[in-house]
């Protein structure tokens, strides 16, 4: 949506936003493919023209929401240069696209993963987004933006965890005493906390600069790097707290941690976060 | 490793890729367990490896024993975790039972026919399990018990059960061990633990309901509850411990397999310093955990069991294997976010082991205790 919203026509924009919007519709986004997860720009799928329209052939992998998504957003190659990137809006059933069966997941098991299939797939030329070659600006501009709201999943399991340990820790006796009384379970606790506000006010400050209008890529991977980072260890954390329950399907926890590892690698991995980062700090640096 | 060791494994290592590694992805998914798999790894002389061969055992040292469990962890933490709860209900049988208790149940349980389990814990009685309340009143010729355990390592797939239950006042003092087996009249199971891993090895409530137990299966005597359970208890962590550097040991060598085939940016991943530096340290902790696990263990094969180092080797490996797990995941990326690569199962066993044997808050705790009794023995 975001993605159509700032780089879509008017035509475009009237036709698929107002659905996706209410939620009639669903949307997907197909960047990665089997063989170009973190090296995205290296994609395959090629989209040639053919009078008024393209054809699309190629896979996409890891694609969320796949199997239910009306509309697919999809990144191809239209040249030879290597950035040569173009986005094509994909309805559903259109002919030579097709999607696999879901992907079993440690996590995030009830949002769908698959893979999209393009087979000569024709898409007319009005839904091509922007012009050809325009797309790596899409795609960085939308990455920055993904990175941000992924983060803020990772803030919310953070903040349940602390909760439910809260809670816990009035709950639980052992040894004659609720764990509250344990210095080692306090330490656990001021720690998930501090963790925790420190996610947020880095998420909020940073949010608040983009609703500014003050982009960074920056501080968005660096939002990316820390958060998702931090609530795998909190949620960790809170399974240990509530020892043998924790690990159990009782308590929420144990699928919080689940889910949560996947926001350490989906969207741009923490690796490649220090990268970005890294590029951007160095830049100067790294000419010599 | 001597020569006899590195044959053990070798021979334990094809076992598990013939036998074990097939079923673990469906498995995992099904929550099945095998018992064939079970009696396989009996077949070969593991189910009771420290064993006395009086008894059908093996006759050999914890070394071994960490080794073994270090080598079916690579393929499976959960049957090796069967294999260990079997393996202490053998070594309390053997260090507390009497002459007719031994060559009663311990035949079975060394040549790996049937499973061990060991029922300590209830649902309010976890790191304070001295003050379980499952009761055995004494009733004509034997007791009567009554209480529910929980979170039973192989509750329902296990034959012989060591149940400790309150025969006197509170505390620890007043608990006493009994052996029950399967089938016992007012023996029943419950509910079956839904987890995050393990999930090959069944963890079950057992719910005693006027159970009676004749007075030749209680170990020792009344009051003794502890001893017996407090008695395997170093051994216990080691063998945790083991199993945790054999799960870390397989989420390294997924990540280095993976990382030298996977290029990215047209280069193999293994070539970028970020990944390399990620597997150095797995490789680091992780053969530091075994270094530990070989000195606790050795202190129990010199007749000098080290609390310190068992707690410590416990410690340290279990947090290794959670540290590496997660690590592998990475390193993997999307491809070790699903089931297709073991990786994701690896890290949802270890978490447990950071739980089970004595949380590792409370290895803590005991390591702390220990150094103020060292020091009070210099002093
Ligand atoms: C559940 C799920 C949902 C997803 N949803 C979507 C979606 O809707 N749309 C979409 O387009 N994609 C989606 N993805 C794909 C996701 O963005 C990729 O998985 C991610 O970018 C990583 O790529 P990869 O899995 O190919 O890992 P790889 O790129 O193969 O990385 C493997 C490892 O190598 C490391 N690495 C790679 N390059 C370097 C380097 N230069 N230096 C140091 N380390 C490096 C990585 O950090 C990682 O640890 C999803 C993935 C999952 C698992
Ligand atoms: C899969 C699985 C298999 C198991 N198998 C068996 C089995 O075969 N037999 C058996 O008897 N039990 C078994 N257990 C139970 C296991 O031993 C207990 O879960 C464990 O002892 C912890 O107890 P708890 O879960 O009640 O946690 P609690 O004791 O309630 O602990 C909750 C939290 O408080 C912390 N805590 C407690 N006391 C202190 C303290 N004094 N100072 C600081 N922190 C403290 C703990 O570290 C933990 O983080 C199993 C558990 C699981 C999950």
């Amino acid at each position: 949506m975001n993605n159509l919203n700032n780089n879509g026509s008017q035509e475009q924009k009237s036709k698929y936003l107002p659905k996706l919007i209410s939620g009639e519709h669903v949307g997907c986004m197909g960047m990665s493919e089997p063989e170009y997860g973190s090296d995205a720009v290296g994609m395959q799928t090629k989209a040639v023209k053919v009078g008024q329209e393209y054809e699309i052939t190629g896979n996409k992998m890891w694609i969320t929401n796949a199997q239910y998504a009306d509309v697919a957003y999809v990144y191809t190659r239209t040249g030879t240069g290597k950035k040569d990137l173009t986005t094509f809006i994909v309805e559903k059933g259109t002919p030579g696209f097709t999607v696999s069966k879901e992907i079993h997941k440690m996590g995030m098991r009830s949002s769908p993963t698959g893979e999209l299939s393009f087979q000569k797939c024709r898409v007319p030329e009005a839904n091509r987004v922007g012009k050809e070659g325009d797309s790596v600006i899409h795609m960085m501009k939308n990455l920055e933006i993904e990175r941000i709201t992924i983060s803020g999943i990772s803030l919310g399991i953070a903040q349940a965890c602390l909760d439910q340990c809260i809670k816990y820790a009035g709950e639980r006796k052992q040894f004659g005493k609720t764990l509250a009384n344990y210095q080692l379970i306090q330490k656990m606790i001021a720690e998930m906390y501090a963790e925790t506000e420190a996610m947020r006010r880095m998420l909020y400050t940073v949010c608040y600069e983009y609703d500014q209008g003050n982009r960074s890529n920056n501080l968005a991977s660096a939002v990316k790097l820390q958060l998702p980072k931090m609530a795998t260890k909190i949620a960790l954390d809170a399974i240990q707290l509530h020892g043998g329950y924790g690990y159990s399907r009782e308590f929420p926890l144990e699928r919080m941690m689940r889910d949560n590892k996947l926001n350490e690698i989906g969207a741009g991995t923490n690796e490649v976060m220090i990268m970005i980062i890294a590029k951007n700090l160095l830049n100067e640096a790294l000419k010599h | 490793m001597n020569d006899f060791q590195k044959e053990l494994c070798s021979n334990l290592a094809k076992f598990c890729q013939d036998s074990i590694e097939p079923h673990m992805e469906h498995d995992d998914a099904d929550g099945k367990f095998r018992m064939e798999i079970f009696q396989g790894l009996g077949e070969y002389g593991v189910a009771g490896v420290t064993q006395a061969e009086e008894f059908g055992g093996a006759g050999l040292t914890y070394i071994d024993y960490a080794l073994v469990l270090e080598e079916i962890a690579k393929y499976s933490v959960p049957y090796a975790v069967t294999i260990s709860v079997s393996s202490m209900v053998q070594s309390i049988l053997s260090s507390y039972g009497n002459q007719a208790q031994k060559e009663k149940y311990l035949p079975a349980l060394t040549s790996g026919q049937e499973i061990g389990a060991f029922a300590l814990s209830e649902s309010h009685a976890g790191s304070d399990a001295a003050s379980l309340k499952t009761t055995a009143k004494k009733v004509d010729g034997g007791y009567m018990l009554n209480g529910t355990k929980m979170w039973i390592t192989s509750g329902g797939i296990a034959k012989t059960y060591i149940v400790m239950a309150r025969t006197g006042g509170e505390g620890a003092k007043g608990v006493s061990a009994f052996i029950v087996r399967d089938g016992a009249k007012g023996f029943t199971f419950g509910k079956a633990e839904k987890k995050m891993g393990w999930k090959t090895s069944p963890t079950r409530e057992l719910v005693f309901e006027n159970c009676f137990v004749p007075q030749e299966d209680m170990l020792l005597e009344e009051g003794k509850g502890f001893t017996v359970a407090m008695g395997g208890l170093d051994r216990g962590r080691v063998a945790i411990a083991a199993i945790g550097v054999g799960c870390a040991q397989r989420a390294l060598d997924e990540s280095i397999k993976y990382s030298l085939t996977r290029e990215q940016f047209k280069q193999p991943i293994f070539d970028f310093q970020g990944l390399q530096f990620m597997l150095a340290d797995m490789a680091l902790e992780t053969e530091a955990s075994r270094l530990l696990v070989h000195a606790a263990a050795q202190s129990i094969d010199d007749n000098k069991p080290n609390s310190k180092l068992c707690s410590m080797a416990k410690l340290k490996a279990t947090d290794t294997a959670m540290k590496v797990t997660t690590d592998a995941v990475q390193v993997l990326g999307g491809v070790g976010y699903t089931s297709e690569y073991p990786v994701e199962r690896f890290m949802r066993d270890a978490k447990v082991l950071q739980i089970v044997e004595g949380t590792n808050q409370i290895q803590r705790v005991v390591i702390a205790r220990q150094l103020k009794k060292e020091y009070e023995q210099h002093a």
